[in-house]
Order: structure tokens, then C-alpha cells, then sequence
């Protein structure tokens, strides 16, 4: 019984377990896929804002008319996304290498920043001194005469000026900031009248000389931003992110393979535990061979089965003297025996079909021998004793019954149970005509024909009278039990004593007949005798309520007379000799049944002071041809006499016989001769008038 | 986050006026109602001052622009401030904060003159445990942060959620550029001019500058004083001297006098100031009356002292 409860205890915890991992694992790997695309996504979105960027400041660059704004704007978006992304709890607690690499670069991004804000600071000046250039030299066209050679050579010299200016700006080359200086020292040598050209010759020396000194700054601040690591930085962030990533990807995945491991072993265990359960349901549990059920099962699928069952002889006496574990072990020894027998023979199976039978099931086709595996199973269990525990051992006594015809096991058993009490004989094999299925069917009708009576108060007593051979007139009856069926058929309590026996009824029976024959007899003069049999001696209800009876029929004892089994008073000699006493003390009298049959004992006789002797039907039957029971009769009727004990002789059936006995001076007789057992009449006068015959005349 | 909205609420418009580097002033940012209100009441409240007579608005006026009309600020004791004091106004779309962008934003900027001992001179602990004395202000702020006692990040958060609103939307020229105006030729002049001379390549965006660091007097340098808040203060790179933030030009007509250290007491001044020491170029007075008019058209609605949009 503890077992069940263990195994759906591992069942439950293996799933509770499997169930808590599986909701674990579904919200993990759910929170592990969204962050990691989240992440993903984020980290795109800074190295996408920052080539964006890139293009915004290049852009203004180009452009003149350009709202910096957007500048700002982009770096305050990658601001805030990477404030996201660093203090994001999941990136903060699995990604630590991560997060420092996201530190490096928010470091270099700032550095990135602030030479954007340099190139701002110089791209805006160079812008504006570019814009003038070209409007310079477009009004120096107008303003300066190239017929003038000086002019004119100025004028190249602003031109060819401004446009290596120009030219370089795009181009970043710092070579040219060399000759530059070298040019704006010409431009400042010209000297000019007019102040207008003159103006504009130091309007253009002083752009120049802005280009001049932002140049540096602009070209720096280019070539950082062309240089910046902050690529880098991203690309390590994200180096360190797969990197990590990975490892809570190893984690998702043994994980997962745990799941799965999980999965087959809870599949395995439920395939083992019903492979084990299904084997339970035919395994017997004691010894491990097959059961009933196996046994069953087999038997159906096969065309046409042999059973040989084995069982022990008088298993229930060991169980009873040794005790139950001794009368397991035995079980268990046997069945390992067996078991080895049968395993010789392909085909065979060997099963437990009952408490202390076995049974060896094959296919009539396989050939094997039965009576062969009889031989060794009697030789082996003949041959070696079983251990009944470390010190006992003893040899057992094994019955075997063969059947081939269905059903098996009831055939088997039918068998067995004709060859349960023969000595000879320990092996038999069931032939059709065993008809003992008969016999269970009759058991069954009179059983139910014997409640049916008993319930409907259909159990009566006859009375069969019995003659005086001095006088031939009645002198008493005898009580006899009779069931009348419902039809009406009277039959005796003899008839039914197997199943009266087997339904325990027997005292209800008794006590009905005393308490109907009491009833009967009580208001007559008769002698009565009633029959008794050790059972009823020893049932103390029975006993009391015998004492009632007499107290309800006052002056009815005196004519009672118990009849006892002779081989029954010498058996439970105690037990008697009490009840007699106590009868005796009432007055009724005591008289021995079938007297002379056999165990014969005087002695008994007269210590339990019996009062009458019925002569064994042995002696009385056939008294005309058989001298040998003249004489035992002669020497009873001689030690009646003595003991001053009347005889009685039963079975007298014909004339011949009842004057015999009146000639050797037998006390009473009954039988036939003198009147069937039937209804209670009082007869007066001779018996002759209740055969019809003759009278005799008197002795 | 605050930035990147006020960013995005000024590009959105933008999108029409792709061509222009000017975009108009959206007619609200989101801000936190809540901490903006106690942030008014903090805003002109002396008590942030070491002896309670200066306040935020002392130097940030709105009758003046947002700034005030000195050349340098007076803070506490009659003590003179380095620099002229920038505008509060529109301070929101800056890309940082004070003539050197030391800070990097309205949060940062309004702890410095707090603890700056020429402006307001006070220091945390005072401000906290003065403020912490003023129910007004315990019930105020418990709306926010329960019962625990404020500390000066709740003051200066919610002076800069303030300042927030303290935009200046609807000026003319925000409308010609949405098309719901037309500019005068004056001002259409103005503005070509603006574009032409090369004035639009510092000061342009939603706040007509703000958005980059530039230096005063390229082409003809101006003289640097010893203590000029300037990028040089932060870097201390030597072309770094006398490169600041580029001012807004919104409500220029009202937050005279002019630059870093409000030299110039008239926009004409200014406007030629620039144009001589940045463009090297001298405006004609009809050029420079143009430009004039062109930057009035930057006056948007100036919002009232006390109630929050």
C-alpha cells in the first residue's frame, strides 16, 4: 500500500518541478528574446543617429543657410538613447563587460561632441569668409582697372589667392596655409589712392586672414571627427553584447535541453510505471511468477491449452503451525522451484492461481510432455525439503492435476479434489466423464431446497415406532428429521446432512426437531428418543434450550431418550460424560447408537452409565444367515442383562429376524418389519395392526 | 528627454521651412504643472539668497527681456557680476547654458548664481533648511515628494520646470514664417541681408543662435578682460579666448545693453559692432536700419509674472 502513494509522489514533484522550469523557462527566454532585440535594436538605432549626425555636420559643411539646430538635436537623441540603454536593469545586470564598453563610449562620443562644436565654432566663420571672398573679387572686377599693370597684377593676385583659398577649404590641405601667409604679406604690400580699393584690399587681407587662423582649427576638428573611435567603441558594445549575449544564449539553450531532459525522463517514468503496473496486474505479488489474470490472459490466446496445476497437500496446516511468513516462504520456494522446472520446457509458463496452487500452462501443439513435468516436479519436491526457516525444513507433498479441457483451472480442480484424500495416487488428469460439476449443481439445489424448508417451516420430525418383542406392543418412537419439498416430496435429514453440515445449519436443525417433537410427543405417554451427535452436545444454546424445553413440559424429561454415536462418545469422552450426568439428572435416558459395530468398548458403556444399547445394523441385518452375530449378539444381551441395560435392535425387516431377536431376548425392535418412520400416530395394541400383517403370537 | 522634445517640437514645424534656418518658437513645451507652479513662487523669491533680497528675477526680468538693463548684473550687496545677464527667456531651447555653456542645462544653471557669492551668495544647507521652515512651500512640495524634507534638487528642478514656460511663441516673424503674416519691406530686407552678410550662419535655430560656441570679433579681435566667462575658462585653448555661446536674438529689441559684457547700449551699435568685428564689413545706416527692423520682428508675447499657460 506504501507504495502508491511514493510513486504518484515522484509523479506530482517530477511535474510540479517540470511545470515551475517550463513557466521559468517560458518567461526567460521571452525576457531574453525581447531584450536582446531590444538591444539589438537600441544599439543600431545610436550607430544609425550617429551616422546621421555625421551627415548633419557635414551638411552644414556644404550648406550655407543651416540651422544647427539639427545638430544639437542628434547629439541629444544619442544622448538619451544611450542614457537608456546604460541603465536599463537587464543591460546593467547581464551585460556588465557591456555596459563598461557602453561607458567607453559615451567617453569618446562626448570627445566627438565637443569637436563638433569646435568645427561648428570654425565651420561658420570659414563659411562666412568664404561667402565674402567671391562677392570681393566679383566688386574688385568692377571697382579695379586691369588697363592698370599694378592693378592688374593685384588683381591676379587676389584671384589666384582666393581661389587657393577656396580650392583648399574643400580640400584640407594645410600645405596651403604656407604660401597663404606668404600672400597675404603681398596683398598687404599694395598700396592704393583710392580708399575704396583700398578698403577692399583690406577687406580681403582680412578674410584671408581668418582663413588663416580658423583654418587649423577647421581642418583639426575634421580630421577628429573623420578619426573618431566612437565606431569603435559601438562596434566593442556590441562585440561585448553578442559575447555576453551568448552566454545567456548557453543558458536558454541548457535550459532548454534540461526541459527536454526532463520531458523524456518524465515520459520514460510514466512508460516504465505502466509497463510496471501492467506487469503488476499479472504478476503475482508474493513469489513474482504470474498470476490469476496472466494466467487467464495466456489461456485465451492460445488453440489449445494444456494446465497442469500443482498443489500443495495441506498448505493451510502449515500457514497454521508455522505461521504465515513460514507458509510464504514455502510459496515462494516452491514457485522458484517450479520455476526452474518449467524454464527447461519452451512454452511453458508457470503462474500462481491461488492460495496454494500453481499452474504450468502450454500449448498442446508444443509437444511437451505433462506427465513428464509431473514426474519431476513429484521427484523434486519428493527429493529435496523446503526450508520452512533457517533450522525447519520439511517435505512437502505436491497433488497434480492435468486438464485439457476448458474451463482449465475448475477441471483441474475437479480432478485434484477426487485424488485429495487418496494416498496412492498424487497425479490425474481430468477426463469428460468427471462429472463432479454435478455435483456443485446438486449442492447448490439442496442448499437452497434446505433454506427454502428451514424459512417455510418445512422441517418435520417422523416417528418410527418401536416394539416391545416381549409384549409386540409400542413402546416408544424415535425422532427422525424429514424435509418436505415443495412438492411435497418428503425426503430424510440424512439426504441433506452434507449441506446442512456446509451451511452450519445443523444446530438450527437439531434444536427444530427437539422443539417440534417436544411439541408433538408432549401430551402423549410415549417414550421418545431423539437423536444427538456431539456437535449438538457441545452447542451450549442447544443444551439450554433442550433445559427450556423441559421446563416447559414438565414430567416430558422422564420420557426423553438421547441416542449418541457410539464412535462419537468414545471420541469426546469428556464432553459426554457431562451432558450425560446433567440429562441423567432431569431423568431422561441415554441410549447408544450402532452398538457392536466396531470399536465396541464395555467399559465406556458403563462408566458413562448408558441405559440403552442399539444393536449395529451390521448384526441385525441378514441375524437369520449369519451365526457370528448371533453369538456377538448373545454376549451383549448377556452384559445388557448384567449392567441392567435394555437393547434395541434396529433394521429388523423381516419375521424371521424379529422372532430371532425375541428368541435371544433383545429388548425392543425397529425397522420396517414393524413400521416406516412417518407422521406421529399413537398406536395402541399389537404392532401387527400397523404392518397389516399377521400377528405373531406373543413371546 | 526634455531637450529631445523641445527639439522635436521645433524640427516638426521646421519641416515647412526646410530652406530657412530660422523655425518659429512652438506654442508649448510639456512640462510638469505641478513643480512649474512652486518653481514661479521660487523663482521671484529673494529667499534663495544669502540675505533674502535677491531673487531669480532680480536679474531675469521680464519687463527687460528676461534679462536686466545693466551691462553686468548687481547681485547681493551691490556686488557687479562678470558678465551681462542672457535672457531666461526661451533659455529652455539653449544647448547649454551661461556665455561659456558650463552648463549643460536650465537644472545645472540655476545652482550657479545660488552659490555664487556676487549673485545670491547662499549655499544648500540654508536654502534647505529655510525652505523647509515655510509651510507654503512643505505643503507645495509634499504634492511631489510626500513628507520628506525638501532638499535643493526639488528647488532647482522645479525652477527649471518653470522656466519651461517661460517661452515666447507668436512673434511676428514666427508667423510670416507659418505663413499667417507678411513682412514689411523693411523687414524683408532685413532679413535678406541678415541671411546675406552671413549673420544666419551663427545665429540661426528656434532661438536665432544658441546653438554653437562663436568667437567676438574674428575678423577685427576685441580685447579680452581678465575675467570673461568665456570657452577659454573651460578649455584653455588659446583660439578659445573670447569664444562664447552664441546669444538668442528673440526679444533682442528688449534686453539691452548688448554682448558679454553689454558694451553696446543700442541694437545700431550692436548691429554694427558685429558686422565691423565679425563680418568685416561697414553697414550703410539703411542697411543697419533694416537689420533693426528685421529684429524686432524676433518679439514674441512676453509671458506674465504669475500664471502658469
Amino acid at each position: 500500500m506504501m507504495k502508491f502513494p511514493k510513486k504518484t509522489l515522484i509523479a506530482l514533484s517530477a511535474g510540479a518541478i517540470a511545470l515551475g522550469g517550463l513557466i521559468n523557462f517560458q518567461l526567460f527566454t521571452k525576457h531574453y528574446f525581447i531584450e536582446r532585440q531590444n538591444i539589438n535594436e537600441q544599439l543600431n538605432e545610436i550607430e544609425l543617429a550617429e551616422k546621421k549626425l555625421d551627415t548633419t555636420v557635414l551638411r552644414s559643411g556644404i550648406f550655407l543657410y543651416v540651422n544647427q539646430d539639427d545638430i544639437i538635436r542628434q547629439i541629444d537623441t544619442i544622448h538619451t538613447m544611450l542614457h537608456a540603454l546604460e541603465t536599463s536593469e537587464h543591460v546593467r545586470e547581464s551585460h556588465p563587460q557591456m555596459t563598461r564598453a557602453l561607458a567607453q563610449y559615451r567617453k569618446s562620443f562626448d570627445r566627438k561632441a565637443d569637436y563638433i562644436y569646435d568645427f561648428q565654432t570654425a565651420n561658420a566663420t570659414i563659411k562666412n569668409a568664404t561667402m565674402v571672398l567671391p562677392v570681393l573679387k566679383q566688386h574688385s572686377l568692377s571697382l579695379f582697372n586691369t588697363a592698370n599693370p599694378h592693378e592688374r597684377r593685384f588683381l591676379e593676385n587676389l584671384s589666384q589667392t582666393a581661389n587657393s583659398v577656396l580650392l583648399s577649404k574643400n580640400s584640407l590641405d594645410g600645405e596651403m596655409l604656407n604660401t597663404l601667409e606668404l600672400r597675404i604679406g603681398e596683398l598687404e604690400a599694395y598700396t592704393f589712392d583710392d580708399p575704396a580699393k583700398d578698403n577692399l584690399n583690406t577687406a580681403v587681407i582680412e578674410n584671408l586672414k581668418v582663413f588663416r587662423d580658423f583654418f587649423p582649427r577647421y581642418k583639426s576638428a575634421i580630421e577628429n571627427l573623420e578619426s573618431s573611435s566612437t565606431q569603435n567603441a559601438l562596434d566593442n558594445a556590441r562585440k561585448y553584447f553578442y559575447r555576453e549575449d551568448q552566454s545567456e544564449l548557453m543558458a536558454v539553450k541548457s535550459f532548454s535541453y534540461l526541459l527536454v531532459a526532463l520531458y523524456m525522463s518524465s515520459l520514460g517514468l510514466i512508460i516504465y510505471f505502466l509497463i510496471r503496473s501492467e506487469k503488476d496486474v499479472v504478476t503475482d505479488r508474493l513469489t513474482g511468477i504470474g498470476n490469476r489474470k496472466g494466467f487467464e490472459r495466456r489461456t485465451r490466446t492460445l488453440n489449445e491449452p494444456i494446465l497442469i496445476l500443482v498443489n500443495i497437500n495441506k498448505f493451510k496446516n502449515y500457514n497454521d503451525f508455522y505461521g504465515v511468513a513460514s507458509g510464504d516462504r514455502i510459496l515462494i520456494e516452491t514457485a522458484n522451484r517450479l520455476k526452474q522446472i518449467t524454464q527447461g520446457y519452451r512454452g511453458a509458463t508457470l503462474y500462481r492461481l491461488g492460495g496454494d496452487e500453481f499452474g504450468i500452462l502450454m500449448e498442446r501443439s508444443s509437444g511437451i510432455h505433462y506427465e513428464q513435468i509431473g514426474r519431476i516436479i513429484t521427484e523434486e519436491f519428493h527429493k529435496e525439503p523446503v526450508a520452512i526457516n533457517s533450522n525447519i525444513e520439511t517435505t512437502l507433498s505436491i497433488s497434480i492435476a492435468v486438464s485439457m479441457h476448458k474451463p482449465l483451472l475448475e477441471t483441474a480442480d475437479m480432478a485434484l479434489k477426487s485424488i485429495k484424500n487418496d494416498r496412492t495416487r498424487n497425479l490425474i488428469r481430468y477426463e469428460e466423464g468427471m462429472n463432479l460439476y454435478d455435483g456443485i449443481k446438486t449442492n447448490i439445489e439442496k442448499t437452497h431446497e434446505l433454506f427454502e424448508a428451514i424459512k417455510n417451516d418445512r422441517l418435520i420430525p417422523y416417528f418410527q415406532p418401536i416394539v416391545s418383542l416381549q409384549t409386540s406392543e409400542v413402546a416408544k418412537y424415535e425422532v427422525l428429521g424429514r424435509l418436505v419439498t415443495q412438492n411435497g416430496t418428503v425426503h430424510s435429514i440424512g439426504h441433506y446432512l452434507d449441506v446442512v453440515k456446509e451451511s452450519k445449519l445443523y444446530p438450527t436443525l437439531t434444536r427444530r426437531m427437539i422443539q417440534k417433537s417436544f411439541a408433538i410427543m408432549h401430551d402423549t405417554s410415549y417414550e421418545f428418543s431423539i437423536n444427538l451427535s456431539i456437535e449438538d452436545i457441545a452447542d451450549s444454546e442447544t443444551v439450554a434450550m433442550i433445559k427450556r424445553e423441559f421446563g416447559r413440559y414438565p414430567q416430558i424429561a422422564s420420557r426423553v431418550v438421547f441416542e449418541i454415536l457410539e464412535s462419537e462418545a468414545v471420541n469426546d469422552y469428556g464432553k459426554i460424560s457431562d451432558f450425560i450426568d446433567e440429562m441423567k439428572r432431569y431423568g431422561c435416558k441415554i441410549a447408544v447408537d450402532d452398538f457392536g459395530s466396531g470399536y465396541s468398548n464395555f467399559a465406556h458403556i458403563l462408566n458413562l452409565d448408558i441405559d440403552i444399547i442399539k444393536l449395529d445394523s451390521s448384526l441385525i441385518r441378514d441375524l437369520n444367515k449369519n451365526h457370528n452375530a448371533i453369538m456377538i449378539i448373545e454376549t451383549i444381551i448377556g452384559f445388557a442383562l448384567r449392567a441392567n441395560i435394555r437393547t434395541v435392535a434396529e433394521y429388523v425387516s423381516e419375521k424371521e429376524v424379529f422372532e430371532l431377536l425375541q428368541n435371544l431376548g433383545v429388548d425392543y425392535a425397529q425397522g420396517y418389519y414393524i413400521g416406516k418412520p412417518g407422521p406421529f400416530e399413537p398406536h395402541n395394541g399389537p404392532f401387527c395392526i400397523l404392518s397389516g400383517e399377521e400377528c405373531p403370537e406373543s413371546a | 528627454m526634455r531637450k529631445k522634445t523641445i527639439m522635436w517640437m521645433v524640427f516638426v514645424p521646421l519641416l515647412n521651412f526646410a530652406a530657412e534656418p530660422i523655425s518659429p518658437i512652438p506654442q508649448l513645451i510639456p512640462y510638469d504643472k505641478l513643480k512649474a507652479s512652486i518653481g514661479e513662487k521660487l523663482f521671484f523669491d529673494p529667499i534663495l539668497s544669502k540675505n533674502q533680497t535677491v531673487s531669480c528675477a532680480s536679474c531675469h526680468n521680464f519687463t527687460y527681456g528676461g534679462a536686466d538693463s545693466l551691462a553686468r548684473s548687481i547681485g547681493m550687496n551691490g556686488q557687479t557680476g562678470r558678465m551681462n545677464s542672457p535672457t531666461v527667456l526661451n533659455s529652455a531651447f539653449n544647448f547649454a547654458q551661461f556665455w561659456n555653456g558650463r552648463a549643460k542645462n536650465l537644472a545645472e544653471q540655476a545652482s550657479g548664481p545660488i552659490h555664487n557669492p556676487v549673485e545670491m551668495g547662499s549655499s544648500r544647507s540654508l536654502i534647505e533648511q529655510r525652505i523647509n521652515q515655510k509651510n507654503e512651500y512643505k505643503k507645495a512640495f509634499s504634492k511631489i515628494i510626500g513628507n520628506r524634507p525638501i532638499n535643493l534638487d526639488d528647488i532647482i528642478e522645479a525652477i527649471a520646470e518653470y522656466e519651461k514656460t517661460l517661452i515666447t511663441p507668436n512673434a511676428k516673424f514666427d508667423l510670416y514664417l507659418q505663413g499667417k503674416m507678411k513682412l514689411d519691406p523693411a523687414e524683408t530686407r532685413g532679413y535678406a541681408l541678415f541671411k546675406r552678410l552671413g549673420c544666419a550662419s551663427c545665429h540661426n535655430g528656434v532661438n536665432v543662435g544658441s546653438n554653437s560656441y562663436q568667437k567676438f570679433g574674428v575678423i577685427v579681435p576685441i580685447e579680452r578682460h581678465p575675467h570673461t566667462d568665456d570657452r577659454f575658462e573651460i578649455t584653455h585653448r588659446d583660439y578659445d579666448k573670447n569664444v562664447f555661446k552664441v546669444p538668442t536674438l528673440r526679444n533682442i529689441a528688449l534686453t539691452a545693453p548688448y554682448f558679454h559684457d553689454g558694451r553696446a547700449a543700442t541694437l545700431q551699435e550692436a548691429i554694427r559692432i558685429m558686422s565691423r568685428h565679425n563680418l568685416g564689413v561697414n553697414l550703410s545706416d539703411s542697411d543697419v536700419n533694416d537689420l533693426v527692423s528685421f529684429l524686432y520682428t524676433l518679439t514674441g508675447t512676453i509671458p506674465a509674472k504669475e500664471g502658469i499657460r
